[in-house]
């Protein structure tokens, strides 16, 4: 049995290690912090426009079980707020237990605390990765999942410096990129305007700092959008967003607020003292990131060149997913390239051919679409997501969005793919 | 014996333009002293320069504990936690 080993723990990781696993492999993830999905601790927005036609080809193709997860911990289904149609908002108290639990039920081991940073590598091959502590973690075939965010650095150097954020770098150490160590050049994402980077686009703070009837009304509701005082409001700001999907006057002008269990605020950063000013909120204190009256996260620090099949090029047995696999953007986004990889971690193992997605399904389009942009130097300062700006347009015309679950399955039928992800890799027999 | 700097060094410099010895230098996030350059200012001063002219009190003697903590700060290089199913 094929030995797969995922570096990251976060939607990416999670869904590599389950795909892996589901393809038949032994599968080690470590995560260097204290629990699993990274900032889908402080998500959940799912099935958002786009979203919800990716979701269901995945669960088509037989990669959807994180989506059915997060399905099962929802608090509003078929919810709308400005620019986006039926979202599905999962509890962000939930989901991370949740999806801990399904992860290990399916023999999926979890390290955590477990921070990679080394590697020991021949020619074109990772032969093991080494924690912090010493351990080396031998694997045949590996899954770099750690993402592009931070670490403080990049924070302080690009953005407004490090917000505390639910990454907690000082605590468990900064994000280090296997790609990276294994000498791979790697590319930084642009924003509007050319700087570096995208800064992260949503704040949380928690119900019991808000008022209680406005409390009453968001979870009656799922969305409040409180107009703010003309003095407040900043649409600078959006250009910095790496969400460009939030980045529409609408979230200039009002303060967006979403249920996730906790406040969800689709801004990447306010001042306390303005945020207090808006009726119902005089008392609220930021939740995640503890700082946000100063900023956010800082993003796209660093991207691997990748083919279609999600493996890095430059190393033969490195395959890569989520924001690490180029500028597509949320949770959703990295379930679809984390579970490829983790998927084609387990073929190449066995020595099969490598399964590309058909640009006939919007996640194969997406995936070959945002590779081929970032190719551009535009490219590389537009962010890609099946829920808004360009991406999500993309999939209007050419046919792709589609809230018809039965047509959907039946074009993943169409493909001859239909549970592939589900269905374990045979190796190739010797001739 | 050395001098060193602690985590509420503010980076000013001015520990460093002080230091008979030259034992300080800037780092990362705060300047540090050199322990085998610096003499507690022996022969220089009575009090080290660097303690006179910190305005945070962030130059002290050295704290190999100290710096020990720093290095390892929170949950850093520890054994993994490792989950696994329980065996059926």
């Amino acid at each position: 049995m094929a030995r797969i080993v995922v570096v990251g723990g976060g939607w990416a990781g999670c869904a590599a290690a389950l795909a892996a696993r589901q393809a038949g492999a032994e599968v080690v993830l470590l995560e260097r912090s204290d629990s699993l999905l990274g900032t889908g601790l402080v998500g959940g927005i799912m099935r958002n426009n786009g979203r919800h036609t990716a979701a269901e080809e995945m669960i088509a193709l037989g990669g959807g079980d994180l989506f059915q997860v997060c399905d099962r911990t929802a608090r509003h289904r078929n919810l709308d707020f400005p620019g986006h149609r039926h979202a599905t908002l999962y509890d962000v108290a939930w989901i991370e237990g949740n999806v801990r639990r399904h992860l290990l039920d399916a023999g999926i081991e979890i390290w955590l605390l477990a921070r990679v940073n080394g590697l020991e590598r021949s020619a074109d091959r990772i032969a093991q990765v080494v924690l912090e502590n010493g351990t080396a973690i031998d694997g045949d075939v590996f899954v770099d999942a750690t993402g592009s965010f931070g670490p403080q650095s990049f924070c302080a150097e690009f953005g407004n410096g490090c917000a505390m954020c639910i990454m907690r770098c000082p605590t468990f150490g900064p994000r280090v990129s296997v790609a990276g160590l294994a000498g791979i050049a790697e590319k930084r994402g642009r924003r509007g305007g050319g700087s570096i980077g995208a800064m992260s686009g949503s704040c949380e703070f928690s119900k019991d700092t808000m008022d209680p009837t406005l409390v009453q009304a968001l979870e009656h509701r799922g969305v409040l959008v409180i107009p703010l005082d003309e003095e407040l409001v900043d649409e600078d700001k959006l250009k910095g967003k790496a969400c460009q999907q939030y980045a529409s006057v609408d979230y200039a002008r009002n303060v967006v607020l979403l249920d996730t269990g906790r406040v969800k605020l689709m801004t990447s950063h306010m001042p306390l003292d303005q945020l207090r000013r808006v009726p119902g909120l005089a008392n609220v204190r930021y939740d995640d990131p503890y700082a946000g009256t100063i900023g956010n996260s800082m993003r796209y620090a660093a991207l691997s060149p990748r083919d279609d099949a999600m493996r890095v090029q430059g190393v033969a047995n490195l395959f890569c997913g989520g924001e690490k696999a180029g500028l597509l953007v949320g949770h959703t986004e990295a379930i679809v390239t984390g579970s490829l990889a983790g998927h084609n971690a387990v073929r190449h193992a066995a020595g099969r051919e490598l399964l590309q997605l058909p640009e006939s399904l919007a996640v194969g389009d997406a995936i070959a679409h945002v590779r081929r942009r970032m190719q551009t130097e535009a490219g590389m300062c537009e962010k890609y997501t099946f829920s808004g700006a360009g991406y999500f347009r993309r999939m209007q015309e050419r046919g792709l969005y589609s809230t018809d679950d039965d047509a959907i399955r039946a074009r993943v039928a169409a493909t001859g793919l239909a549970g592939v992800l589900a269905r374990p890799v045979e190796e190739r027999k010797a001739a | 014996m050395s001098y060193m700097i602690s985590m509420e060094c503010i980076n000013c410099g001015a520990c460093e333009y002080e230091c008979p010895t030259r034992a300080i230098s800037p780092a990362p996030s705060q300047f540090v002293i050199d322990a085998a350059a610096c003499v507690e200012c022996d022969g220089h001063f009575d009090v080290p320069r660097c303690k006179s002219a910190c305005p945070v009190g962030a130059c002290g003697p050295l704290n190999a504990h100290y710096l020990e903590r720093m290095r390892s700060i929170a949950a850093r290089g520890i054994n993994p936690v490792v989950l696994k199913a329980a065996a059926s």
